[in-house]
């Protein structure tokens, strides 16, 4: 009987190997970038390795070292923090706060890492209202901290990236069975107690996870570290590549960098499967929210407000008002050609990049090859890549196959076809796909889990065929997991500045671009309509992130109630 | 001094009173059982004897000593109570392994309170279950652990939330008597919340019996079981036949054949409730036949008894139509063991007395 099942499941299987195939060829849109880093970083006929290892390679190392200790502890500390205190308590302004400490997801990081500088260097306005209100007259009558440095570069990313320790530390709060708190107290330990003791173990999954991405995140930073001078892995691709013009140093610089981000992948993953683990959970009950007295409740207000108002309402405020004063330089300076730009890249990107994981994402359900899990997995490491290592790795490839297209033309036309990928939008597009392609896979693939495959039997033997079954069942459960997706990718890619820097067309700028150029030249005030609308489309992924949170609890408007 | 007492205790979830003026006290060594079907508050008393509900109307007192009084004192917290919980789905600590479990509420160091965990689980010959953590242990297991982690602190009051609920039938015996024998060794009070009304006869020295939130009775497992307080309360021990009628010259007239009833209720109407298991049938040519002569409608073995569905033969429409509200026309009777009856057969029915009860019909 088994026998006879595989014998008809494998007569069925050439028509699925389309979908293999296509697979394959999604993922190798990530697999061929990190193969060419590798091939490249081991050209025996460059030795610039050696060079960098003896100059700039440690600085790089302890830089970046110190750099992802820093992000790590402070967006544990804040995010995990102010998910317990928003979770577990009644204080004012909690219900606001629970969705308002995602907004600085939305503020890219080299944003606020302008903003500040703006605001606390010398001529800025705190070091200026200091000097006025203690009568000093130059920088050599007080100290005051210097934003630009490592530790400034670790506040400022904390700031826009604790939301994703936030997000998954709320989600396993919520998500662990209250009673387990509760045992807890019954058991003689207090509610500080018990919280260092239960929850946050229990939750330790769930921040690993989110710590995991803030710091993939960070690594690939460039636009903050590259402002305030600290020379992290990122940064030194950019500095070899363009500065030393040494693509293979930058490859190898690369390759080093993506070491660093497996093993961030490693603890990820890891994380995931260990938080499958503790989920064993049965009973959902309605969560207590403890009330707290006057003192403590404005405590914990003041505390989930701080992250929220440095890191969201302080950037948007000042672009806001630099916005509206400085409106007239900033249309003077092509804001809509590069509005325009952004937009229609950021269109292209989330259209190509969910049409490829709709790819993806159906080639593994419907081919039960064992291979295909472990290929879309490794087609999706393309997020953890840092955006320059995937310019590294993407420029060669797309040259050769430029000049191959090229030299065929010339041979059987005698027509040149110039360059169709490499530094062309076309290129860019692809770029966006391979980095944010895990965005809109997994989000397709948690969208068809809602489809059973008893679903599909039900259709198929109700007389859909194949196409029906997708059309008239498939599609509409997926439909708003793909605007999702499409959503995800679109702001991602608004936002996205060490890949374009490096794969643009010669003398084409995004918002992004144009803000990054002009706010390192201190013309932070000329660009600020520029960076505020970066910002504003941000804030769409947070809205649709807070929305679906609160809807994954089980029953969240009547908990059951116990018996 | 007495354990645990509940003094006029009252709660709300919103609108919904889940808890209606409870009061009622526990003493050192009894295991009382509270049981009512699901909804009708007596988790909730758990939860307010634990303190993981704020009290609202009330008191209650732990050892003489008031824990949680609606209004003046702020109430002691969880932690302060000397209260042993065992949830219903146990709520063991997944990223701890038994023993880790265990001694989580042991106070003192850590190498004692280590000693003292692997010394508990030793005593039960638990010692090779120590180190795993509670996602690989069975059900059984888990029970176990949870009610060892309850104990193992030595409190006053031991809570037990519908303990045995999730386990296998086979499992359910064994591990119930098992965790009697552990709390009976303990000195505990022990209160355990149940809907199953056998197993409230079988672990409790008094049983507390709740509906919508109040005490119906409050009583020894013999007293509950003979003298059920009212319709609620017999139908919680197995299938009874209702039928409703005015009660005329002591007494009410069943297809059951006229049922005695108390002088207080002359001329009341009346719920008459005989069980199934209170109902006999014999050979119409037995010596002692008489009773109502019925015909056998169907027949169930089930092994420990036989269910058994019968009409009145000789019944007018009206007399067999005289269930009312929905009730079968036909009675149920529950025989013990593999009863050697066949569909058809013409029997003699005779209703045991100390199974028929009489209640007065509550109005409104």
């Amino acid at each position: 009987m088994t026998a006879l099942a595989a014998a008809v499941r494998r007569a069925a299987r050439p028509f699925l190997d389309g979908w293999t195939v296509a697979a394959a060829a999604v993922a190798a849109l990530v697999a061929v970038p990190l193969a060419t880093i590798a091939y490249r970083a081991i050209d025996p006929a460059d030795d610039t390795w050696s060079h960098l290892a003896a100059t700039v390679l440690p600085v790089y190392v302890s830089n970046t070292l110190w750099l992802l200790l820093g992000v790590g502890a402070g967006t544990i500390v804040v995010g995990a923090s102010t998910a317990w205190l928003v979770t577990m308590y009644r204080f004012p302004g909690r219900r606001v706060l629970s969705w308002a400490l995602l907004l600085p997801l939305a503020v890219p990081s080299y944003v606020l890492a302008f903003v500040v500088t703006d605001q606390l260097e010398y001529a800025g306005p705190v070091q200026a209202a200091l000097r006025e209100a203690f009568g000093w007259t130059s920088a050599r009558d007080y100290w005051f901290p210097e934003i630009r440095s490592l530790g400034g570069a670790a506040i400022v990313l904390s700031l826009v990236l604790y939301p994703y320790v936030y997000l998954l530390a709320r989600a396993a709060f919520i998500e662990q069975c209250f009673c387990l708190f509760e045992a807890s107290r019954t058991l003689g330990r207090g509610p500080a107690r018990s919280f260092f003791a239960v929850a946050l173990p229990m939750a330790r999954p769930g921040v690993a996870v989110g710590a995991a991405l803030a710091l993939m995140e960070t690594l690939n930073e460039f636009g903050t570290v590259d402002f305030f001078a600290v020379p992290t892995f990122t940064a030194g691709i950019f500095d070899v590549w363009l500065n030393m013009d040494s693509p293979a140093g930058a490859s190898q610089l690369a390759l080093a960098l993506v070491v660093f981000t497996l093993a961030l992948l490693a603890i990820e993953r890891r994380a995931r499967r260990r938080g499958r683990v503790y989920a064993t959970t049965t009973r959902v009950r309605k969560l207590p929210e403890y009330p707290l007295s006057r003192a403590a409740g404005a405590a914990a207000l003041a505390w989930c407000a701080l992250p929220v108002l440095l890191g969201f309402a302080l950037p948007a405020g000042v672009l806001a008002a630099y916005a509206i004063e400085f409106h007239e330089a900033a249309l003077a300076r092509e804001y809509f050609a590069f509005a325009g730009n952004s937009l229609r890249l950021a269109v292209a990107a989330a259209a190509v990049t969910t049409a490829l994981g709709l790819v993806l994402a159906y080639g593994v359900r419907l081919s039960r090859r064992p291979g295909m899990r472990g290929m879309a997995e490794a087609a999706t490491v393309g997020y953890a890549v840092p955006g320059a290592v995937l310019a590294v790795g993407l420029l060669y490839p797309l040259g050769a196959f430029d000049n191959a297209v090229d030299a065929l033309c010339r041979a059987l036309f005698g027509v040149s076809t110039g360059l169709l990928l490499s530094g062309t939008v076309a290129g860019l597009v692809l770029g966006y796909s391979a980095r944010f392609l895990s965005l809109s896979y997994r989000t397709l693939d948690a969208g068809l889990e809602r489809v059973t495959p008893s679903m599909d039997g039900a259709a198929r033997t109700l007389g859909s065929g194949p196409g029906a079954a997708l059309r008239r069942v498939h599609f509409p459960l997926v439909r708003p997991s793909l605007l999702v997706a499409a959503l995800l990718v679109f702001v991602d890619t608004m936002k996205e500045l060490p890949l374009t820097l490096l794969m643009r067309p010669f003398d084409y700028e995004t918002l992004a671009t144009f803000v990054y150029q002009l706010a390192s030249d201190e013309l932070l005030e000329e660009c600020a309509l520029g960076a505020l609308t970066i910002v504003a489309a941000g804030i769409l992924p947070v809205a649709v992130i807070s929305r679906t949170i609160t809807r994954s609890r089980p029953g969240h408007r009547s908990g059951p109630r116990p018996g | 001094m007495p354990g645990l007492t509940f003094d006029g205790v009252s709660h709300r979830y919103g609108s919904v009173l889940a808890v209606d003026g409870v009061s009622f006290t526990a003493d050192p060594g009894e295991t009382i059982c509270l049981l009512g079907p699901s909804g009708c508050g007596k988790s909730t008393l758990l939860r307010l004897a634990a303190g993981l509900e704020g009290i609202q109307a009330g008191s209650i007192a732990i050892g003489g000593r008031t824990v949680a009084a609606a209004g003046a004192h702020p109430q002691a917290p969880p932690e302060a109570r000397g209260v042993g919980l065992v949830f219903q789905d146990y709520a063991l600590f997944p990223h701890l392994t038994v023993v880790e479990n265990i001694r989580y509420g042991l106070s003192g160091g850590r190498g004692e309170g280590e000693a003292r965990a692997r010394r508990i689980l030793a005593d039960l010959g638990m010692t090779d279950l120590a180190g795993r953590y509670p996602h690989a242990l069975s059900g059984g297991q888990q029970q176990r652990v949870a009610l060892l982690r309850a104990l193992a602190p030595k409190p006053r009051v031991m809570l037990l939330d519908e303990p045995f609920s999730t386990l296998d039938e086979h499992l359910r015996h064994e591990v119930r008597m098992e965790t009697m024998s552990l709390l009976a060794g303990s000195g505990a009070v022990t209160v355990l919340v149940t809907h199953d009304a056998e197993e409230a006869m079988l672990l409790a020295d008094r049983i507390v019996v709740m509906k919508e939130g109040r005490i119906v009775q409050d009583a020894s497992p013999d007293e509950v079981y003979a003298h059920p307080a009212d319709l609620f309360t017999a139908r919680l021990f197995g299938p009874v036949n209702r039928y409703e009628g005015t009660v005329r010259g002591g007494s009410v007239p069943t297809p059951l054949g006229p049922v005695a009833a108390p002088r207080a209720l002359e001329s009341k109407r009346v719920n008459v409730a005989v069980r199934a298991d209170g109902i006999e049938l014999r050979e119409l040519s037995s010596a002692r036949a008489g009773g109502v002569r019925v015909r056998v409608r169907s027949v169930r073995r089930l092994g420990v008894w036989t269910l058994v569905l019968v009409t009145p033969r000789n019944a007018t429409r009206e007399a067999a139509g005289a269930a009312q509200n929905g009730e079968p026309a036909s009675i149920q009777a529950r025989l013990p063991g593999m009863a050697p009856i066949a569909r058809g057969d013409e029997l003699a029915l005779h209703a045991r007395p100390e199974h028929t009860f009489v209640f007065p019909v509550r109005e409104g």
